[in-house]
């Protein structure tokens, strides 16, 4: 699946315990959209402020997505629950 | 040696007389080789004047005397003239050789780099990293450039010997540690203000989103391209760094 051992993790947590902890927002998008627009529209949608969100990443069906893709070639659809995961300041060391 | 003796030591002292000749020229030829390794190959060829004082090694000057004579001699059967000066060359072509005036002085000490190497060195040093405190290297910029030259005051009484290049020492080590100081406060300022234009930018983007948004919907709602705008539910969650079980 994936290589990074906190992505694995985080995708179990993911599975688990959707939605029930962290905010969840509904925002807009299209089949063409790119995943680098989806998480633009959703930092705005949930007002988290760029330093704030050092790496943002989309998780799409418990994977980390690429900021490349477009939302129909990953078959997202209406309804969809993704998973907007960004990181801390202390997170730069890494 | 020659005079005590007498005459039957005559006979010897010629016989090391000859011999000291002969080592002599030995020497003499031993000394001569790398000069003339060092020559031109050609110079080293046998010519008609030089093969008959091939056998005694020719002096240096000497040969290269006569190379310019050899050179001077093919130039004129060419039909050139003599060699010029430079000086001659330099006035007929009005070149101005006078060497240019010093440069200006350095506005500080970091800015020469010999007087940066000797700083940096002067620093590196075990006797001036041990005239300062370590507690003294953590604070301010401002505070650093008051307390900092006292052990310098203090340090001369200690060491009456070498006094003048323990104070150079110290005041570079000021120096470098002022300017350290002062970056990091520059560094700090960059960086705040990259936060404040990234923010500004990022209000910027709220309200240029909605547009955009608003945009596709009146376009797009409603029609069967693939830009039909549906909605999705995003859970937002910060990323830890740690295993999932210490984030919970």
């Amino acid at each position: 699946m994936s290589t990074v051992p906190w992505q694995v993790l985080r995708a179990s947590d993911l599975a688990n315990s959707f939605p029930a902890d962290g905010a969840t927002h509904r925002v807009q998008v299209h089949a063409e959209l790119r995943v680098a627009e989806v998480i633009r529209r959703a930092r705005v949608k949930g007002n988290i402020e760029p330093k704030d969100s050092l790496k943002p990443r989309l998780m799409v069906k418990d994977l980390v997505v690429g900021h490349g893709m477009m939302l129909g070639e990953l078959g997202v659809t209406k309804d969809e629950k993704v998973a907007f995961v960004y990181g801390a300041a202390e997170e730069e060391a890494l | 040696m020659t005079n005590g003796l007498g005459s039957f030591a005559a006979k010897p002292e010629r016989q090391s007389a000859e011999t000291g000749t002969a080592q002599a020229s030995t020497t003499a030829n031993s000394l001569a080789l790398p000069e003339v390794s060092h020559a031109h190959p050609i110079a080293n060829m046998p010519s008609r004047e030089s093969a008959v004082m091939a056998i005694a090694p020719v002096p240096v000057d000497q040969a290269q005397q006569d190379r310019i004579r050899r050179t001077q001699r093919a130039l004129k059967a060419v039909g050139m003239g003599p060699l010029k000066d430079l000086a001659s060359i330099d006035q007929e072509a009005n070149i101005d050789r006078t060497p240019l005036p010093p440069s200006l002085p350095p506005l500080r000490a970091g800015s020469n780099p010999e007087e940066a190497f000797r700083m940096i060195t002067n620093a590196f040093s075990t006797d001036s990293v041990n005239s300062i405190p370590t507690d003294k290297l953590t604070g301010a910029a401002d505070e650093e450039q008051k307390t900092l030259p006292k052990p310098v005051v203090s340090r001369g009484a200690f060491n009456s010997n070498s006094g003048s290049s323990t104070t150079t020492k110290s005041t570079s080590i000021n120096n470098i540690i002022a300017e350290f100081a002062a970056l990091k406060t520059e560094v700090a300022a960059l960086t705040a203000k990259v936060k404040v234009l990234e923010g500004e930018n990022f209000d910027m983007l709220k309200k240029v989103e909605v547009l955009v948004q608003n945009d596709e919907r009146r376009k797009f709602l409603g029609t069967d391209s693939a830009k039909t705008p549906f909605a999705i539910n995003v859970s937002f969650r910060e990323y830890c760094a740690m295993a999932s079980f210490a984030c919970k």
